[in-house]
């Protein structure tokens, strides 16, 4: 069977697969449409999609309904993430599950509102004050806008932290013919499912009262416990306790700060997802993301078509950075080349990774997409 | 076979609905397709076009540096889209609106009057359909039934009573256009 859809509808179906329950949104191009099926949809399996009367507000409402015991997502474009920003910190430092869609779209400020971008690759990682880490996954087709969706669900669980969904607007509007087995399903972990196993913390403190941020070992993610529950909860944006009582006390404010970044960056392998497809002998890597990687795809079965090698990676878990996975595919290439909808904002990570390798850039910041002869022309 | 395609007009003309429903046509006759909808932030009076490929094979970049075949309602649409027609393509054009004069020797080009057709059917909404049947014939991309077949199948219910016009504007459009030669 097939269906001929788009990308947003892929997002929407792969949030109520993972038992999303809450939406909230303001409208903008080129999101829109996930918040208008979002408002659609949801309601019919009993969740709930609200239009905010601003994003500052949207994002609150998910922090707020995600510690109510809901699964919560939202979905803006760059210039909405700006307005995201502070509520982003606030979700970093109250460890809040939530997943975030970013469909990007040109340039700063209005831009091509209704033209593509890949702009917010480093925006996202580094959005909110304090610099600490994200997860950030960027699907580059259809079914895996679905795939993804399911695995930020799962990865927010997991970390308690918020998971950026990285699309753009030709992914969420490109309508494709997809073949209905082509959707992978991805098991989305329990809330809470993070804290279990050895060592898992203790919800009491040495005087009794309970401890909603006790996290053991530093890496380790605190039990989630929800506004509601028979135990008294606290939550705030503020350096805090085990018990989320304010505190200035170094040593657990930088136990603290530690332990939210060790969750995630000690847990790469985890998060890591890329595809391969490297070619022994091959002297080039080609390197991309999101939309810019189908075009990537088609210039590699050209190329190899005519008889020349190449190898090509596609980044799926941009952040953290998918070290390892790219070290491998980095191993016997002389050259590797970025492509991406910016002036190379990956490509910075490549860098600091590929030492003795050339890293080349295919840049476009036009509002069109980098096509397949665009690569053909740096194979060699 | 993989053709490439292009349908643009002024925002409100149906460009991208005409491409739209060739696309569904194409899936519903075993083809893989993409489509692609590009417009500007107006609210209405830009330009919008849709870029439509429609193939046997899995398509990769669903980009199109040369079209096959262009659909073009407007003059900005003419100007922008008929020199990137491959060579050897179709250029269907409005011509109750497009004044500018062919200037090409190495593509055929079809001329529909499909503003005027339209109206004579009763309404000129319809002249994206007039167009798409010319389009059909011009290029033999698919059968005129299996794009009728598509507007039954996939034309919102709440839009049924314009759904006969828009089959004959699809049929009088065809009828326009000279079938392509094998």
């Amino acid at each position: 069977m097939r269906e001929f859809t788009d990308g947003s509808t892929a997002i929407v179906r792969g949030a109520l697969a993972a038992g999303c329950t809450f939406f909230a949104g303001y409208p903008i191009t080129p999101a829109s449409p996930i918040l208008m099926t979002m408002m659609r949809e949801l309601p019919k399996v009993g969740g709930v999609a609200i239009q905010a009367e601003d994003e500052i507000s949207a994002v609150g409402m998910c922090i707020g309904a995600t510690m109510a015991g809901a699964r919560t997502m939202t979905a803006t474009s760059g210039p909405g993430i700006s307005l995201y920003s502070e509520n982003i910190g606030l979700a970093v430092m109250g460890e809040v599950p939530l997943v975030v869609v970013d469909v990007q779209r040109l340039g700063p400020a209005t831009g091509g509102a209704t033209t593509v971008g890949q702009g917010d690759v480093q925006f996202v990682r580094w959005g909110t004050a304090g610099g600490y880490p994200v997860i950030v996954l960027a699907p580059s087709s259809i079914p895996e806008c679905y795939s993804l969706t399911m695995r930020a669900f799962d990865l927010a669980e997991r970390f308690r932290c918020p998971v950026f969904l990285l699309t753009d607007k030709e992914l969420n509007y490109t309508m494709n013919t997809v073949e209905l087995d082509e959707y992978q399903d991805v098991p989305v972990r329990e809330r809470g499912a993070g804290s279990e196993g050895p060592g898992m913390p203790k919800t009491q403190d040495s005087m009794g009262l309970f401890a909603p941020y006790r996290y053991h070992p530093p890496d380790g993610v605190p039990p989630m416990v929800h506004f509601g529950q028979d135990v008294v909860l606290r939550f705030t944006g503020s350096t805090h306790d085990e018990r989320a009582f304010i505190t200035k006390h170094p040593p657990t404010v930088d136990a603290l700060n530690r332990h939210l970044a060790a969750k995630i960056e000690e847990h790469r392998d985890e998060i890591e997802l890329v595809t391969a497809d490297l070619e022994p002998g091959a002297r080039t890597l080609l390197l991309s993301y999101g939309v810019t990687a189908r075009a990537m795809r088609e210039a590699v079965q050209k190329a190899r078509g005519g008889g020349q090698k190449v190898s090509a990676l596609t980044i799926h878990s941009l952040w953290p950075t998918p070290e390892t996975a790219i070290e491998t595919a980095l191993d016997g290439v002389e050259r590797v080349v970025v492509a991406e909808l910016n002036l190379g904002q990956y490509r910075r990570e490549i860098e600091r990774i590929a030492h003795g390798c050339e890293v080349l850039g295919i840049n476009r910041v036009d509002g069109e997409l980098i096509s397949p002869d665009q690569f053909l022309e740096v194979i060699r | 076979m993989q053709e490439e395609m292009i349908f643009s007009g002024f925002g409100g003309q149906g460009a991208l609905f005409a491409g739209m429903v060739l696309a569904y046509a194409g899936m519903d006759s075993g083809k893989n397709v993409t489509w692609i909808p590009s417009y500007g932030p107006e609210m209405r009076g830009g330009t919008a076009h849709t870029t439509v490929i429609i193939s046997d094979e899995e398509i990769g970049s669903p980009i199109v540096q040369r079209p096959s075949a262009a659909l073009v309602l407007n003059n900005p649409s003419m100007e922008k889209y008929e020199p990137l027609v491959k060579e050897g393509g179709v250029l269907v054009y409005n011509s109750s609106l497009i004044s500018i004069t062919p200037r090409r020797t190495d593509i055929r080009y079809v001329p529909v009057p499909a503003s005027d057709v339209a109206n004579e059917l009763g309404n000129v909404k319809m002249a994206n359909m007039v167009a798409l049947g010319a389009l059909v014939t011009a290029t033999g991309v698919l059968s005129l039934e299996a794009v009728i077949q598509a507007l039954r199948d996939h034309l919102p219910e709440s839009k049924h009573e314009m759904l006969e016009p828009n089959v004959q504007a699809l049929r009088r459009g065809a009828e326009l256009a000279e079938p392509v030669v094998a």
